[in-house]
């Protein structure tokens, strides 16, 4: 065996034990009807629960409920966080101070967070109702239809941040010239910025976005610690769904059938995103 | 078209004063080149003229019209950078384009324009391809041509040439020579690099420390430099420069070296004797002696660096002059009086 071979045993068998084995197995309980109430009688069942999964309504009202948090968030986020950051890059004065507290809802725990808009939006108790009261709004931020809507200014509160850091990051790291070029050529701010900042920073962007979708797709902490999925199932995205299958319903063969699935789809969607920016990266 | 004029300008960046109190004409449809060594402010100059540097100081007009507080894109300038600064995500026909565009200019008329600046240039068959799939001189030619088609008042021209290899620079330089008088366009043009200010130049701007040393046609600061850092930076290969004492017709430098110079002059100066001035001759009692170090050759010309004494002096010599004289050998120079440049050493200005 090589050299180089015997170097890389190490990570190999930590990585095998890690996430091989776990995946591995997760596959093969997919395909078996393993509920922890009744694992004795586990046997293989072949595809039956991924057709059940397709066949679950639940399943697919999940899928879209995290589909539509995931646009709505990651749209938010990033128009937000380029406002930010071009703000940001025009800052003269205590850069690095505005920088470090931007980025502090980042460092918190997610479930903190959920925990923390819970009580602050809650509806009885909560200082953001209270005080709006005070002006004669009344605004049930965990209500039907309102909910996930809720989730997603959390998720804007914390992960705008993560935006922001990137694409100052990108903006930072284009070059000055074109941009006195533009400004020489008579060309507006709102010219410069449509036709060229944002083509330049195009590879930036799709690093950023992808990261922070794939990032929001497993969004659970907000609904574990506030709605647990209501109203109704208004907040059903599909880890809380998974998590509640496998963990509280104890169905693990059924759940490993869901995560599967997602994977494939979550597979397909970052190999065509991968695509887009290995060809704008070529031809930018 | 339009005359621009500086005035008291002044620019610092934190600490540093960069420009100083800078007056400047600049003529209508005239060629003007700011040259001097880095760090001297030409460029610094020629971002307040474009708008890219805001003045601290002063007032800046181009034409009858005071820009000193306006925008670039206000001024009615166009640039030209060192990097060429193109648009890389655009192709070269968008990149000519870009200055129309932006002023809202019907897509039709663009591309007409693009197609004609683009032949003048002869770069008509690159218009669909990107930035980088150009060689630097092609590029070159997209940033000139970026510059020209909304006809500017003023052209800008940031060190152009200086990323460009020797022999595409002199092509480019004929070029921009050429484009500049067929259009007629007031242009400023910054360089370190003195052969290139002398060959574009109408006029000639050496600047040193934020300050105009001297401002002329090139050929009057190459025959008068007003002070010794003109005279040494202005010609290659450089002026010999030597420090030494005046009395009675003589000049004998500290390093022992003794020449003619005008009687009229005594104490302590600075002589200048340009390389071409410098002329071998038989031995006599005006000639001094020396021995030939290294011997450069040109083709046309060579340049002889010798040895007299303890002062080196550099010629430049023909080469049906050279002879017999290879490395090594022992010489007389000599220089006519008229060819001298006499500075103060103490100030280092100019005394004749």
């Amino acid at each position: 065996m090589s050299f180089r071979l015997k170097l890389m045993l190490p990570l190999l068998a930590v990585f095998t034990a890690s996430v091989g084995y776990p995946l591995l197995y997760a596959f093969y309980l997919s395909l078996t009807n393993y509920k922890i109430t009744a694992r004795y009688n586990t046997r293989l069942v072949g595809l039956k629960q991924y057709i059940a999964t397709l066949q679950d309504p639940n399943y697919w009202s999940a899928l879209q409920v995290t589909g539509t948090f995931v646009l709505l968030a990651v749209f938010i986020e990033f128009w937000l966080g380029l406002f930010i950051a071009l703000a940001l890059q025009k800052q003269t004065r205590i850069r690095n101070f505005t920088r470090s507290f931007l980025l502090t809802p980042m460092f918190v725990t997610p479930i903190a967070i959920g925990l923390m808009f819970r009580f602050l939006l809650n509806q009885q108790l909560g200082v953001i109702p209270t005080f709006m009261a005070k002006f004669g709004l009344s605004y049930d931020f965990f209500g039907p239809g309102k909910a996930l809507y809720s989730i997603v200014l959390i998720d804007v509160w914390q992960w705008t941040p993560f935006m922001v850091l990137l694409l100052l990051a990108g903006l930072e790291g284009l070059s000055r010239s074109p941009f006195e070029a533009a400004k020489v050529d008579g060309a507006s701010a709102f010219f410069t910025f449509r036709k060229i900042t944002l083509p330049l920073l195009v590879p930036v962007i799709s690093v950023a976005v992808l990261i922070r979708a794939l990032d929001a797709m497993k969004v659970f902490e907000y609904v574990f610690a506030i709605t647990r999925g209501g109203p109704a199932i208004q907040t059903m995205t599909i880890q809380y769904y998974t998590y509640q299958t496998g963990i509280q319903f104890y169905r693990l063969g059924l759940a490993s059938a869901m995560s599967y699935l997602l994977l494939i789809i979550v597979m397909v969607i970052v190999v065509i995103l991968f695509r887009r920016i290995e060809s704008t990266r070529k031809n930018p | 078209m339009a005359s621009i004029s500086l005035k008291q300008i002044q620019k610092s960046f934190g600490e540093v004063e960069v420009v100083k109190g800078l007056d400047l004409e600049i003529p209508n449809g005239q060629f003007t080149v700011l040259v001097g060594p880095s760090g001297c402010g030409k460029t610094t100059t020629l971002r307040m003229i474009a708008g890219l540097e805001t003045v601290d100081s002063g007032v800046i007009q181009i034409g009858d019209k005071d820009v000193t507080k306006l925008e670039p894109k206000d001024r009615d300038v166009a640039m030209v950078f060192q990097n060429y600064a193109l648009y890389a995500h655009l192709s070269v026909a968008d990149n000519i384009g870009f200055p129309l565009r932006s002023k809202g200019v019907k897509k039709e008329e663009i591309s007409s324009r693009v197609a004609e600046v683009a032949a003048s240039l002869g770069i008509s068959e690159l218009l669909k391809r990107k930035p980088k799939e150009l060689s630097g001189g092609q590029q070159q030619r997209v940033a000139i041509g970026r510059a020209i088609i909304r006809n500017p008042q003023v052209f800008l021209f940031d060190e152009p040439l200086s990323n460009l290899d020797a022999k595409l620079r002199l092509e480019m330089r004929t070029e921009i020579i050429r484009l500049q008088r067929r259009l007629g366009t007031t242009a400023v043009y910054v360089t370190h690099d003195q052969e290139e200010a002398m060959t574009l130049s109408d006029v000639m701007v050496v600047m040193k420390d934020g300050v105009i040393k001297q401002l002329g046609k090139p050929d009057d600061i190459y025959k008068k430099p007003v002070d010794v850092f003109v005279a040494e930076f202005v010609g290659s290969p450089k002026m010999n420069l030597v420090k030494g004492h005046a009395s009675a017709g003589n000049f004998t430098a500290q390093s022992g070296f003794q020449i003619k110079v005008d009687p009229k002059l005594s104490g302590e100066i600075t002589l200048g004797i340009r390389p071409e001035d410098v002329k071998i001759t038989n031995k006599d009692a005006s000639s001094t002696q020396g021995k030939v170090e290294i011997l450069e050759q040109l083709g046309p010309r060579a340049i002889l660096t010798i040895q007299s004494g303890n002062q080196q002096i550099t010629a430049v010599v023909d080469n049906e002059n050279l002879k017999q004289i290879t490395d090594k050998t022992n010489i007389s120079i000599n220089s006519h009086l008229e060819d001298h440049h006499y500075f103060e050493t103490s100030t280092g200005k100019r005394l004749n």
